[in-house]
Order: C-alpha cells, then structure tokens, then sequence
C-alpha cells in the first residue's frame, strides 16, 4: 500500500496512540479522517480475514496476549484476565454486543448511596450528553438493532431459542437478540452474518465489526496513519514541563525505538493501560505517570460474571449461529429492594465444542453422570451472566515487585476480590439462570463463576476532581494535559453491559475534543 | 443451496444413552466409531517406552474410569496412555510420579465395578499423578476431532456457508412444551 503514511521518530507532530483495538483503533480513524497525523503501537501482529479460522483452540493461540502476569485474589495466579495481543485487539475476539449504558449508570454513587467498601463515583458527564456519541458509535459499527444503524436484529440460533422459551415462560419480557455490531444485512462494505458460529474466534468474514477491517484500513487510506504492528510501548517520556513528548517502545526486531509525540493517546487494555503509566514513573512523577491521585491501577473491574450450562430434552447444536445474539435484559434494571445495587445481562455463550463444555461446566468434574451430561453435547444450551461489578480501591492492577516480561519490564500484578454485593448478585443471576433453564425442560443444569476476564476496566478512571480519578471526561489525564486515556480504563464504574460501544463512543467524543483542541492550539 | 451437512444416519435408530433423556442418532455414532469394545485387560496392544504393560492398561482404566464412554473403543483411550508415556519417556519426573502412584494402586483394580474404581480415583484427587492424568484424559478425549464429532460437535462451518441455511434454528422440541398456565 504506497499510499500508507511513514512518520519519522522525531516527527514531534504526530500523535502517537498506544494500541488498536475498539478505542486505539477508533480513535486513530476519526483523528487521521480529520487531517491529523497519527502513529499507532500495536504490540501485536496484523492478521487479515484469510488467517481467521473457525478453531477456537487455534485462535485463541493467535490472539491471546501470552506475555506472563500475575494474579491473586480470585483471580487465576497465571492467567489473571484474557485479553488479546494483535492488531484490532479485542475487537476481533468480541461477541458483538453493543448496548448503550442505562440512564443511573453515569451516576451510580448518586443512585446506589453509599455501598460499604465499594469506592463509587458518578461520572463526570450525563446519560444524555453521551447519547449523540453513542448514535454515531452505532452507525460506524452497524448495529444490529439500532435506528442509526438502520439495519433489523439477527434471527434467533437454537440456543436463543432455548434462553427465549425459559425466560418468557418465567415472564421475562426484554428477551430478544440483542444489539449488536453485527451486520444483519450488508453494510458499510461488510456481508450480512452467515450465523457460521465462532464468533469470539473471530468473524472469517467480517461481518462482525472490528478494527482490524474497518478503522485501521479506513485510517491508512487517508495517508495521515501509520500503524506499526509488533510494537510494544515500554514507556511514555516527558519533557521538562511535564508534558509527554514520546513514547518508547520496541519494534519487531527487538530493538528499541523512540517516537516522538505532539499527544499520546494510552489504549491497552485496562490491564496494560495502567501498567505502561506505573512503568513511565520519572523524578517528576515518582509514582507513575498522572498519578498524583493515587488512582492508576486502582478500581479494577470485571464484571461480575458466570455461565451456565444445560443440558436440554432435544438437540441445541448451541455452536451454530451468532454466539451472543440472545439477551434477557429485566434483571438489568436497578430496583430497591433486591438484595444487591444494579443488574445483571444474560446472553447466550456456547460451550464451543465438547472440550469447552468438559472443562467449564463444572471445572474439575469427572465420572459417570459428568460423562453421561458430556454424552448429551448436541442438547446443550448456554449463557454468560454480565452484571455490575463495584469497583473498589484495593482491586488494582500494579507493577509485580518480582516477575518480569521478555523485554524486562515488571509485568501487570491483577488482584480482584467480589465485593460483598458482586457475590450476592452472581448467587442470584445463577439463580435465575436455572430456573430459566429448568422453564424450559432441562435435565442437568451447571452454573458457574468467572473465566479470566475479558472486560476490564476501571484502572485509569475519569473524574470530575482531579483527586479521585485519573483523567477527566475526555480521558484527558489531570495530571499531562497532553496525555489521554482512550481504553475502559476510564470507566467510573462497569455497569452491567458490554464495554465495547462505550469504549468506541467514548473514543469518538475524545477525537472530537482533541481536534478542536489542537485547532485551538491548546494541544 | 449448500447441502446438508448432518450425520448420515443408516439406521433409523435412536437409542437412550446412560438412561438420560437425552436422545442422539446412535446409528452415525457407531459407524465413525467402529464396533465398541469395553475395556479389557490386555484387549488392547500398547507400545510404550516408559511404562510396562501392566501399567499402561492400568492408565487406561483410569482414563475411562474419569470419562466413561461406552461407545468408545479402547483404542481412544489407549491415545491417551501414549501421550502420558511419551511424557513419561521424555521427562523423568513424570515417569516417577506416574510408576509410584500407579504402584500404589489396589492389585484388583481393573477388575472391580466402576463405582470401587471411582471410589479409590477420588481419594488421588489433588495429587500430581491425578492432575497430570485428568489434565492429559479431558484433552486428549474431547479435544479429539473423532470424539469430538462423535460428540455431536460440527466443526469449522464457514467453507459450508455457515448455519445460515444449515439449521442455525432448526430446533424442534421447543413448542412441545406446554406454558405454565397461570
């Protein structure tokens, strides 16, 4: 592509965005179709439709970050979280839900009160203020489901079937296929969903949105962006004013490199994203960059999250069709009088495959009546419970004191415990999820607790005073009026849905506000 | 119109499996699986480097003792019992956690009912030899592409034209269900 743009390292022009996945990605298209220079670091490497199978085991070799982490508390002490380490990043393994934030959610701690150990915050912004962003999210993504998008929600596979009989006939009634950035119909230069399952493996024919296909190519296009593949930040400089002016990294030759930086946008995952500020640490900001709050890395979460598996009198095939195209959203509501603040999402998720269903329908398990539940594969129905998640200061994400990456730098230390209310609401989505099931004439049916996380957010969180959060509500850092948070690190709180169309209007609002900024000349 | 693609079924059989009610098409079982042989002492020709023979079909019952399959051959099992031998063969730690641990198994054990084999596997639970054998047995069962369509698993669809119009929502039993009334 002759046509792709190639910075220097000492252009101190261009803004330089760590990572390309639903923020980095997104970001860097709207700023470059605005005529603004942008090198993007992407740690891992380019694939294109053609190297998307449908094996998951393959696939998650592809895409998952492998680098070593740390975990404690809850969490698994190898493989604390899951996230992806590839260009496009998250944004190919994702299901496609996008659902919009409920109106409390922007003001939790207003709406929940003070909750004991959770260490809540409004945002600094509105419901309504997000919504025109969230418009515009909609329509770059071609979701299914959104008047913006203008295109139908997806039939229904077996498996929302199964979720749709048992919640309706519990009296259920937000049942349906959700929203999702999947395409319904051609769109955008994108086929319509072939329902070919293996979604979270990535779409093979694109028809799920992802950076990899639409924002990254879309940017190069506009000869204002260059993506660099295999390059992984280490560390964001400063200059003597305290303003960040480069971003070191090394490139897939494993030599280090220095490139300079007008504005630096940080998008790795709410794991790296915190991580690469702690490893920026300076005599100026001792405790990592834009630190003085105390908070990056602080407030780390999750969701509150599980699955639940059964096996059903007759044939499911839960692995054909759109993964995540069924939803129950009433228990996402926050009402007084439940035994816990906010809500919680079912959507279906297949076992995906024998395999898949043997290790995680009750981790562990062995013997005649396991075997016998295995034997019943074609029968199985499953779903994933997304709920809000509190956040709370000790849950964090730092710098390990002992283990280090192949480049030598300190890895990400993720610990997570439940708050007393992520306990009470995951008994209780369990709850229901077998009674849905068991509505609907199941035999065995499995509930379970967290895999490794895939939404992670919270590490970097906006705030209205500079004392409680890490950026404002343009992910603008307090502390480096240059530097950015463009990833579900800002998030104040989790909410009960996917992070994804957030994290992408969210990022289209950043562009917007950096633009005029820099025509401004205040950036 | 892409074709099909459901199990072939040759007889119009369909048989109860484990007294579930989980119904299957049997008959597309047993013709990928070939004809079903339970496990036996010395049914089954193992060609081990590390472990003797006794000790390779003492692994084998544990392997189907922790996922019993009574369709399956032995000989799926018996793929199981190689990879641990070849780890056995290549690592001399393994090897001593599988001989010790297997020396200390009852005489009778391939001999007894499932449930007495069960009963003793429980009280290893825990220990480096059973994770080593259920970690190796749960991935080499149904991680296995004949198991695993055996299972009922359809694989790679997107070379089919996905399930668009292969059945994604082709569920039947569904409307059977009378709704509660109320």
């Amino acid at each position: 592509m002759s046509g792709v743009a190639r910075f220097a390292l000492d252009d101190t022009s261009v803004v330089v965005i760590v990572g390309s996945g639903a923020g980095g990605g997104t970001l860097g298209n709207e700023l470059a179709q605005k005529g603004i220079k942008v090198v993007c670091l992407e740690a891992g490497k380019r694939l294109t439709l053609g190297d998307i199978h449908n094996d998951p085991a393959e696939m998650s070799a592809k895409l998952t970050w492998l680098d070593p982490r740390v975990g404690s508390g809850d969490l698994d002490p190898q493989v604390p979280a899951w996230i992806c380490k590839t260009v496009g990043s998250t944004t190919v393994h994702w299901a496609g839900a996008a659902l919009r934030f409920q109106p409390h959610e922007w003001h939790a701690r207003s709406t929940y009160g003070d909750v004991a150990g959770a260490s809540l915050l409004d945002w600094p912004m509105t419901h309504e203020e997000m919504q025109p962003w969230y418009d515009r999210a909609e329509k770059k993504m071609g979701v299914a489901g959104s008047s913006h998008a203008g295109l139908p929600r997806l039939p229904g596979n077996n498996n929302y079937k199964v979720l749709d009989y048992g919640a309706r006939r519990l009296g259920y009634r937000e049942v349906h296929t959700g929203n999702m950035a999947i395409n319904s119909q051609p769109y955008d230069g994108r086929p319509a969903c072939l329902q070919i399952g293996f979604c979270m493996s990535g779409c093979a024919i694109g028809a799920k949105w992802s950076t990899l296909y639409t924002e990254v190519p879309r940017a190069e296009a506009t000869g204002n962006f260059e993506l660099r593949p295999q390059c992984h930040a280490m560390r964001v400089e400063h200059d003597a004013a305290g303003r960040a002016n480069a971003v070191v990294y090394v490139d897939a030759h494993g030599v280090n490199q220095r490139q300079s930086a007008r504005i630096v946008c940080v998008a790795g995952n709410a794991i790296e994203t915190p991580r690469l500020l702690l490893l920026s640490s300076s005599g100026t900001f001792p405790d990592g960059l834009a630190n003085s709050s105390g908070q990056v890395g602080r407030n780390y979460m999750m969701h509150t999250t599980g699955a639940a598996y059964a096996v059903m009198p007759g044939e499911v095939h839960p692995d054909r069709g759109t993964q995540m195209a069924g939803i129950v959203m009433d228990e996402a509501r926050h009402r007084t009088g439940r035994e816990f603040v906010g809500g919680f999402l079912l959507e279906t998720l297949p076992p995906q495959g024998p395999l898949g269903f043997a290790r995680r329908a009750k981790p562990g398990a062995w013997g005649r009546q396991y075997a016998r539940d295995i034997e019943g594969y074609r029968n199985v129905a499953g779903l994933w419970i997304v709920g809000e998640d509190l956040p709370q200061t000790i849950n964090s994400v730092t710098l390990d004191p002992k283990v280090r990456d192949q480049h030598g730098l300190p890895v990400a230390h993720v610990h997570h415990v439940d708050h007393p209310n992520d306990a009470k609401m995951r008994k209780r989505a369990c709850e229901v999820a077998r009674s849905i099931y068991e509505a609907a004439g199941a035999g065995t049916v499995y509930t379970r607790g967290p895999f490794p996380a895939t939404h992670n957010m919270g590490t970097c969180r906006q705030s209205a005073s500079p004392r409680d959060g890490v950026c404002n509500k343009y992910g603008q850092a307090h502390d480096v009026e240059n530097l950015f948070i463009a990833d579900g690190s800002q998030f104040v709180n989790s909410t009960s849905e996917n992070p994804t169309l957030t994290i992408v209007a969210l990022a289209i609002r950043q562009s917007d506000y950096i633009s005029k900024k820099m025509v401004r000349r205040e950036l | 119109m892409p074709d099909r693609r459901r199990p072939t079924v040759l007889r119009r059989d369909i048989l109860k499996i484990g007294g579930s009610a989980t119904l299957l098409p049997f008959a597309s079982v047993l013709e990928l699986a070939g004809p079903i042989r339970r496990a036996q002492a010395g049914a089954v020709a193992v060609d081990c480097k590390a472990l003797d023979h006794a000790q390779a079909i003492l692994l084998l019952s544990v392997a189907r003792t922790l996922f019993p399959h009574d369709f399956l051959p032995d000989e799926q099992y018996t793929k199981i019992v190689m990879v641990i031998d070849a780890k056995a063969a290549a690592d001399n730690a393994v090897a001593m956690t599988v001989k010790e641990a297997l020396a200390a198994f009852p005489n009778d054990f391939t001999a007894v009912v499932e449930a007495q084999r069960e009963g003793y596997l429980r009280t290893l639970e825990g220990s480096p030899f059973f994770r080593l054998v259920y970690q190796e047995t749960i991935v080499g069962l149904y991680g296995d592409a004949t198991v695993s369509t055996l299972l009922g698993y359809e694989g790679s669809s997107v070379e089919h034209g996905g399930y668009l119009n292969r059945g994604f929502d082709d569920i039947s039993w569904l409307p059977t269900l009378k709704p509660i009334g109320k």
